[in-house]
């Protein structure tokens, strides 16, 4: 993850060169040559011996990336500057989140409720990614529980994801105070997750 | 409502998001081309659902109804003619 000023255009391109970078220190320089190619769902994958699974990700000056082996992930960044305003935080909540999401984001402080709004949507969108559902992901059904593992940060936490045997949790940590990232992956488990650090 | 006219109204929108706006083509996919992302996804859905009072439903969500202004009017103008 880093902090990328510019305009959208420049951060798709950073965060291109960010998963070259994060590779060559796995791979060695031939991380540079391997084709990146798109599977059905959408999903970008490398072209290695062993399929590297990928997801990106950058919003307002964040770029994010991620890759593994184990399966499909996905990773999602996102800023308060392009969440709805206040007033119109509730309606989008109702019109997007599940009832009982909603209730709960509609019962914190304005201040929490972005936060919230914030912290769930990346959930779900890490968890689209994963999935390969994109916007087809129910976003309004009940998909992630309570957080599960207790962090010295409680802006850092993993929560169960119930929506397929293969994405059964996602980590969500908030970036500053203005922005949040989080990390679904198939085919890992809550350990795994949780001994992930950003870097 | 014309397909000009809803055109228009959804470039006025997004101008609030890219200030290039009128720099770009209607048929240009603007989630591929890093211009928008889905949190601006669904709030181009919401803004259709009020601004034309229509709704969309869920087997609509898809990039492939909002991925660029002309997919976005026909989208809109196919709803409002039903």
């Amino acid at each position: 993850m880093l902090r990328q000023p510019g305009e959208a255009r420049d951060q798709a391109l950073a965060v291109r060169i960010l998963i070259r970078q994060m590779l060559e220190s796995r791979l060695g320089q031939t991380a540079w040559t391997i084709p990146m190619t798109y599977a059905e769902t959408g999903q970008p994958l490398l072209d290695a011996p062993v399929p590297l699974h990928i997801s990106l990700s950058h919003a307002d000056g964040f770029v994010a990336a991620a890759f593994g082996t184990a399966g499909p992930l996905g990773v999602d960044v996102e800023t308060a500057r392009n969440i709805p305003a206040t007033p119109e935080l509730l309606p989008f909540a109702q019109r997007f989140f599940s009832a009982e999401e909603y209730r709960d984001i509609a019962a914190l402080t304005d201040e929490d409720r972005g936060q919230e709004v914030l912290a769930l949507w990346t959930a779900k969108e890490a968890i689209a990614k994963a999935a390969g559902l994109g916007l087809g992901l129910p976003f309004r059904a009940s998909l992630i529980g309570p957080p599960l593992v207790e962090t010295e940060n409680r802006h850092d936490h993993i929560r169960p994801v119930f929506h397929s045997a293969q994405v059964t949790a996602v980590r969500t940590w908030r970036l500053e105070t203005e922005a949040a990232l989080s990390l679904a992956a198939a085919g890992q488990d809550i350990q795994t997750l949780a001994a992930i650090s950003l870097s | 409502m014309t397909n000009s006219e809803i055109r228009a109204a959804i470039r006025a929108f997004l101008a609030k998001k890219v200030s290039t706006i009128n720099e770009v083509a209607d048929d240009v996919n603007l989630f591929e081309s890093g211009l928008l992302n889905s949190m601006f996804a669904m709030l181009l859905v919401q803004f259709v659902e009020e601004n034309w009072s229509l709704t969309v439903e869920d087997s609509e969500l898809s990039l492939g109804n909002f991925s660029s202004i002309a997919v976005m009017s026909n989208f809109v103008e196919g709803k409002l003619a039903k």
